[in-house]
């Protein structure tokens, strides 16, 4: 047997009244003899003019002719491991966390920050996209830091703790930075 | 005469307690005088030694972050923007370059650091963080409220 919420039966009410209420609104601004509405300047006239348009295409073109002109030296900031690096190619960088990739691997850094050159830079917000830019690395040795120590001491109470603790690090060859022309 | 108590009671038959020192022996190779050779001398100029190499580490990294503060503070004036706007409308803008490669861009990149800093000031602008530094235009009566 079905049951008849009140709530429903309201809402269903208010839905048809606003229906009846919709269809007056729009038939009583027309006139019913012509089906189309009458022209008016606020339709045919624009809404702006320009006044002053910025030289945003000349920029892109520089930049692009300055990409494709491979000239300069590329630098790029990266984000691995929660740190931030600053790399050019032929560079080596120790990152002093576990990284999984193992030794020979090689590697697409993939959150670049910011690319530069000499006479533009590329700012990601908060990275650039993979079409932009294309960063290879290596893998090329994974060891472990110098012996660190760890010594707790309180005076006159006998507490001695002493721990020795190694990281590993891992040393990662920047082989190459390709930029690629920006797209409009 | 009856000497297997005296064995028993002799502390000699262990490992040589040398050994146990050869780590502190080694620690200690550089320090000064009898401290060096000598065991009860040296433990405790290396239990000093070691406790403040363990409690250094949050003064060190406190210090170095001071030193990156002062001169992202530095670059910031030469191109005339303040600090905390800079940091601020960068982070605003989404742009996540963490304070050490700021500071590294402002000493070896400086052209970068340059169109960072007129990025920030032109935002500023757009968003009216400055409105209160700027002058009003001429022919506007305020009466000191603007």
């Amino acid at each position: 047997m079905p049951t008849y919420c009140a709530r429903s039966m309201l809402l269903k009410h208010i839905a048809s009244q606003n229906a009846f209420i919709q269809s007056s609104y729009f038939t009583s601004t027309a006139n019913n003899n012509s089906p189309m509405p009458s022209e008016s300047s606020l339709d045919t006239t624009s809404d702006y003019t320009v006044v002053e348009k910025k030289n945003e295409g000349e920029i892109i073109q520089n930049i692009n002719t300055a990409v494709e002109n491979k000239d300069s030296r590329l630098f790029a900031v990266v984000h691995i491991c929660g740190k931030q690096y600053k790399i050019t190619t032929e560079d080596i960088i120790m990152i002093k966390l576990w990284f999984d990739p193992t030794i020979g691997d090689k590697i697409r850094l993939e959150k670049v920050l910011m690319v530069g050159g000499k006479d533009y830079t590329l700012v990601g917000r908060p990275i650039l996209s993979r079409d932009s830019v294309k960063i290879e690395a290596t893998v090329v040795e994974k060891t472990l830091s110098h012996y660190r120590v760890k010594y707790k001491y309180r005076k006159r109470k006998r507490v001695r703790r002493f721990k020795l603790s190694r990281n590993i690090h891992t040393m990662l060859v920047i082989n190459s930075i390709e930029v690629n022309p920006i797209k409009c | 005469m009856f000497l297997t108590f005296l064995n028993f009671a002799s502390r000699q038959g262990g490992a040589d307690i040398q050994w146990k020192r050869h780590m502190y022996k080694r620690i200690a190779w550089s320090y000064y005088g009898r401290k060096r050779n000598c065991f009860r001398l040296s433990i405790r100029t290396i239990e000093r030694a070691l406790r403040y190499s363990t409690n250094s580490g949050k003064p060190k990294r406190e210090y170095y972050n001071n030193i990156v503060k002062i001169r992202l503070e530095a670059a910031c004036w030469e191109h005339g923007v303040l600090y905390d706007e800079f940091l601020k409308t960068l982070d605003e803008s989404s742009i996540q370059l963490n304070r050490t490669t700021l500071q590294h861009l402002a000493i070896y990149e400086p052209r970068t650091f340059q169109s960072l800093c007129d990025f920030t000031v032109k935002r500023q602008g757009e968003l009216g963080l400055k409105a209160a530094t700027t002058t009003t235009p001429s022919g506007v009566l305020t009466r000191g409220m603007l």
